[in-house]
């Protein structure tokens, strides 16, 4: 077998045109090549979508004349499927408390959202999750022995204040977005079934009271007497976005904010009805930073009283809110590394009072009678009772509570 | 919902190995029918020589002038067809691994698509479906083709045949490389020749592309030079693609805390795969060397590449062959460490891309130096060829080499043949196989019992009783209205298997029973079925009743219905009783929908389809 040899070669000048014309088009591929991974893959990969709201500033505690009740999230925190929200009940008069989460029979990684009417029963409605959509609801009236359950056909929303009773079995509840088929929604019902719309987000927005706030969520529902009222997060500055029903339409019933907190925008965080009418908590967030102030209504929404603002840190948020006695607020704020402190103002008028800083994992307060205040802490599946008894300057440990979490049950 | 279906599951290996041996048996019968045809064959051929020993045909001289005059294969083209025959059939075995049915797409596919385009993801998604919809039939499908092209490139050396399977070579390496590679990951960041771009079966499909063209073509250097160009060309644009900054291989990993550059992270994952200890050793070594000196590996990499290519680029044997060679040892370098030999872990499906690349541009320079010179006898041949246009009956009984190739190829196909053929009915049925559910819940107990009466309301608040429905074959179920996670998983597949049943849907009653003692209003029922789309199909039941009713029914179907600690929903068992239209219970099915995907409700959907076509029936 002969083999033939190639050519001789073909002369360096050509070798060099020949050279020049390869090395252009491999730096031509390997440009191309980058363009592709670079350029078309940083914009067309799917990214994740984001997460629904955050629902971890849920926790809170609500009085009634049984007991106290509160609602922490235990479990892997972490991830979604298995953090568990659990009802917990300090019956009046008792020392310790119980779990009566099993009494919602319906998966809890959704969250818990508690109400009370004049503290006289509790309504706890079940945030939907994975492939719930709508929100099972559950009232009692005699501390948890003997429940009753209604429905809300659509989600509820993650706000502490998205449930609310009013007098004759009356009930507000401020829906999700994603799930109403109107979009974000206060819904009006009698006994927890048989829900209307009371206004939507869109129609709320289009009156002319929300176009002066520009509502960009509703965040509250309550109840002032009989009246519905709305909490909302504008967008303008300096507008208090609580609305009430007014001759058909919508008006703001909020109050005026001083003058050094009008650069910011509002958003109203939670709504409690007192004697005198509502009190509420705000949040305003403007070139100054963030603030927490509350807010107490009197003379039927004709005047306000605001209290000094909390001045927040650009780390700390708002972990958990809840009320004090008849008129009184709390705020649990907590930064990355865990909770920061805890302010309490009694009511109008009174300054707020900052707490000792609470226990490491403290998830919500609970105020009990006398001056008795007690820190729920959580790690994973074990919940520690922490109290700051009168005059007392540090956190002394009391209960621990084991909770079996059944990991996995909601995958 | 239970826990996903493991790799290995046991029901689906037995399963694929089931399928390979059936269709192993299906060859071996094949194969001895060709032996047989062969044989006969054979005897034909020699009757025929001894026949014409006394005097020649012309049509039998030139047919043995081609016998004897017919210039041995190109060196080139022999080692590529050889070498990828060989490569081919590896991978095929490859494909028989126990973990290719279920781990296939979750770990070799899905990751590649994952880091490309959404428009990339979408296209592989629509192969992957057919994959996960079908693991077995696909799996084995995948060992057959493959081992198929392999024999074939093996079997048929020369002429049309072999080209052929050049040709087949190509198709199948390309639907692998876009379905299977995601167009070799040219489209996701990261890309760089240390990890395998542009996918190593884009290699299969050169040498696939280079089998099929016409013997001539490999008489001249003109091929060598072109391989070698095209190979230079690559080689030096990997080279800029590999110093192009910003995309984390200049840097290694300067402190435990900080981020790993490109190439050694890589390499720490690589060393995590399951693989033998000499193996994970040798890469964990390199990562730890490119971790300390990662600038300088890459500088390395970027002037081997460079230069590589630039010797293939001037076409001049002498500087070639060194290229060649240090080509070589630069991609049995890159194959051991970084790639990690490419077929560990399980569901490994080829050695990766350094070998058959090496093989290319070594088949390219063979075919610059080592060409057949042109003789007159293989002029003659041509010229004989051309004039007697000699019919392929007459070539098969008359030239023993033609015939052995064309008995080999059609060998080859049949045995591809196997393989495609039951692919392809996959891929049409848009139905998965129940395969998936027996693995999840078992296969279904079958029985004939009287199914337990119940009187309840539906959601409607019409009373349903078992009695009132004799006549109709019933799926029946025990779902809670608020569940979040089994329930709609289960309620859409029962919606899935009555669209299956087609017009007999009619015929069939499907009732699910309130299974959470707290929700047992209509108003929850109504809730479940706006939610699942359920309100407007016609044959659905969503049952309840007073609290002791329901327990009574409950316990009759020995259904467990249990409140939970700790926020978790009401425990009730997944259960599906398909009850024929006389009112006996004829199966019993666990429902327990598994990781719930579209493939596991699909695969649900079809069993119980025909647990109820089988109750109708039944009669």
């Amino acid at each position: 077998m002969r083999f033939a040899l190639p050519s001789p070669g073909t002369g360096f000048a050509a070798w060099g045109r020949k050279a020049t014309a390869t090395l252009a088009g491999a730096a031509l591929i390997a440009a191309c090549a980058t363009s592709c991974s670079k350029g078309i893959s940083s914009t067309d990969v799917a990214s994740p979508s984001p997460s629904g709201q955050d629902i971890s500033s849920l926790a809170t505690t609500v009085a009634t004349s049984d007991g106290t009740w509160a609602t922490v999230a235990m479990g892997q925190l972490s991830q979604p499927l298995n953090t568990f929200w659990q009802l917990l009940f300090r019956p009046t008069g008792a020392t310790s408390w119980t779990d009566q989460v099993k009494a919602t029979a319906v998966a809890t990684n959704g969250g818990l959202v508690l109400a009370s009417s004049q503290g006289k029963s509790l309504i706890v409605g079940v945030r939907p999750t994975n492939l719930l959509t709508f929100s099972p609801l559950i009232d009692t009236f005699d501390g948890g022995h003997t429940w009753t359950n209604g429905l809300l056909p659509y989600g509820l929303g993650a706000y502490p204040s998205a449930l609310a009773a009013g007098p004759s079995g009356r009930s507000l509840a401020l829906t999700d977005a994603p799930t109403s088929a109107a979009g974000q929604s206060v819904l009006d019902s009698e006994h927890l079934s048989s829900w209307q719309t009371l206004v939507s987000r869109r129609d709320l927005a289009a009156s002319g009271a929300g176009q002066a706030c520009s509502v960009a969520a509703l965040t509250a529902v309550a109840f002032e007497g009989k009246v519905p009222a709305i909490g909302a997060r504008c967008v303008h500055s300096g507008v208090v976005g609580l609305l009430a029903p007014s001759h058909g339409s919508w008006r703001l019933v909020g109050p005026a904010l001083p003058e050094s907190l009008r650069a910011g925008s509002v958003s109203v965080m939670a709504l409690e009805p007192t004697s005198e009418g509502l009190s509420c908590l705000l949040t305003v967030t403007g070139p100054f930073g963030s603030r927490v102030l509350a807010a107490w209504s009197g003379d039927s929404g004709q005047t306000w009283r605001l209290s000094q603002p909390i001045r927040l840190s650009a780390s700390e948020a708002v972990r958990s809110i809840g009320s004090v006695g008849t008129s009184g607020l709390f705020v649990l704020l907590a930064d990355s590394s865990g909770p920061a402190r805890a302010e309490v103002v009694s009511g109008q008028a009174a300054p707020w009072t900052a707490l000792p800083t609470p226990p490491i994992g403290t998830e919500t307060l609970a105020f009990g009678p006398g001056t008795t205040v007690e820190a729920l802490a959580v790690s994973a599946a074990v919940l520690t009772v922490w109290s700051l008894g009168p005059n007392s300057s540090g956190w002394h440990k009391g209960q621990v509570m084991q909770v079996p979490i059944d990991y996995g049950s909601s995958s | 919902m239970g826990s996903g279906l493991s790799t290995n599951d046991p029901t689906i290996v037995a399963a694929f190995h089931r399928a390979l041996f059936h269709q192993g048996f299906v060859i071996f019968l094949l194969l001895t029918l060709v032996a047989i045809a062969w044989s006969f064959l054979r005897s034909i051929q020699l009757r025929r020589a001894v026949l014409s020993e006394s005097g020649a045909s012309e049509k039998g001289t030139v047919t043995g002038g081609v016998t004897g005059a017919v210039a041995p294969e190109p060196v080139a083209r022999r080692l590529i067809r050889i070498s990828f025959g060989l490569i081919w059939i590896f991978d095929g075995i490859l494909q028989g691994q126990a973990s290719m049915p279920l781990g296939m797409i979750p770990q070799a596919v899905q990751p590649t698509a994952a880091a490309s385009p959404t428009w990339v993801q979408h296209l592989v998604n629509s192969g992957s479906t057919v994959w996960t919809y079908h693991p077995v039939s696909m799996a084995a499908a995948a060992v057959w083709i493959q081992v198929g092209i392999g024999l074939w490139l093996l079997a048929a050396p020369r002429g049309n045949w072999s080209r052929l399977g050049g040709v087949a070579s190509v198709a199948w390496g390309l639907a692998v490389w876009v379905f299977g590679e995601s167009f070799g990951g040219i489209f996701a960041p990261g890309l760089s020749w240390l990890f395998g771009a542009p996918g190593a079966v884009l290699f299969y499909c050169m040498a696939g592309v280079l089998i099929a063209l016409p013997e001539r073509s490999w008489l001249q250097a003109r091929l060598g030079r072109l391989i070698l160009a095209v190979m230079g060309l690559f080689f030096v644009g990997m080279a800029v693609l590999q110093a192009w900054p910003g995309r984390g291989f200049w840097q290694g990993q300067a402190g435990r805390a900080e981020n790993a550059g490109t190439l050694t992270s890589m390499l720490q994952q690589m060393a995590q795969t399951p693989q033998p200890h000499l193996a994970s050793s040798l890469v964990s070594s390199f990562s730890s060397f490119d971790a300390s000196h990662g600038w300088v590996v890459n500088l390395f990499a970027v002037i081997a590449l460079g230069a590589v290519g630039a010797a293939f680029l001037t076409g001049r044997p002498g500087v070639v062959r060194i290229g060649v060679a240090a080509g070589i040892v630069l991609c049995l370098a890159d194959w051991i460490l970084v790639e990690d030999l490419g077929f560990f872990g399980g569901v490994g499906t080829d050695p990766n891309s350094m070998i058959p690349m090496a093989l290319v541009f070594a088949a390219g320079y063979l075919a610059l130096v080592r060409i057949p010179a042109p003789s007159t006898e293989v002029v003659r041949m041509h010229v004989a060829d051309a004039a007697a246009r000699v019919p392929w009956r007459e070539r098969l009984s008359a030239d023993p080499a033609y015939a052995f190739r064309s008995i080999a190829a059609l060998s080859a196909i049949g045995i591809l043949l196997v393989g495609a053929a039951p692919m392809a009915f996959a891929a049409a049925n848009p139905n998965a196989d129940p395969i998936l559910t027996e693995a999840i819940d078992g296969p279904p107990t079958t029985t004939d019992m009287p199914a337990p009466a119940f009187d309840l309301v539906d959601q409607n608040g019409r009373q349903v009783t078992l009695a009132g429905l004799r006549g109709k074959a019933i799926a029946l179920t025990f779902l809670d209205p608020v569940c979040t996670s089994d329930c709609p998983v289960i309620a859409q597949e029962f919606r899935a298997a009555s669209k299956l049943l087609g017009s007999e849907s009619g015929h069939v009653a499907l009732v699910a029973i309130d299974a959470n003692p707290r929700y047992i209003s209509r108003d929850f029922l109504a809730a479940f079925d706006q939610q699942e789309g359920l309100e407007h199909v016609a044959n659905w039941e969503y049952l309840t009743g007073s609290l002791p009713t329901l327990e009574n029914v409950w316990r009759s179907f020995a259904v467990e219905v249990a409140y939970e600690n700790g926020g978790a929903m009401i425990d009730h068992s997944d259960v599906v009783y398909v009850i024929d239209p006389d009112g006996h219970t004829r199966e019993v099915l666990d429902a327990d929908p598994g990781p719930a995907t579209q493939a596991t409700g699909s695969s649900f959907a079809q069993t119980l389809a025909n647990g109820i076509k089988s109750a109708l029936h039944s009669r």
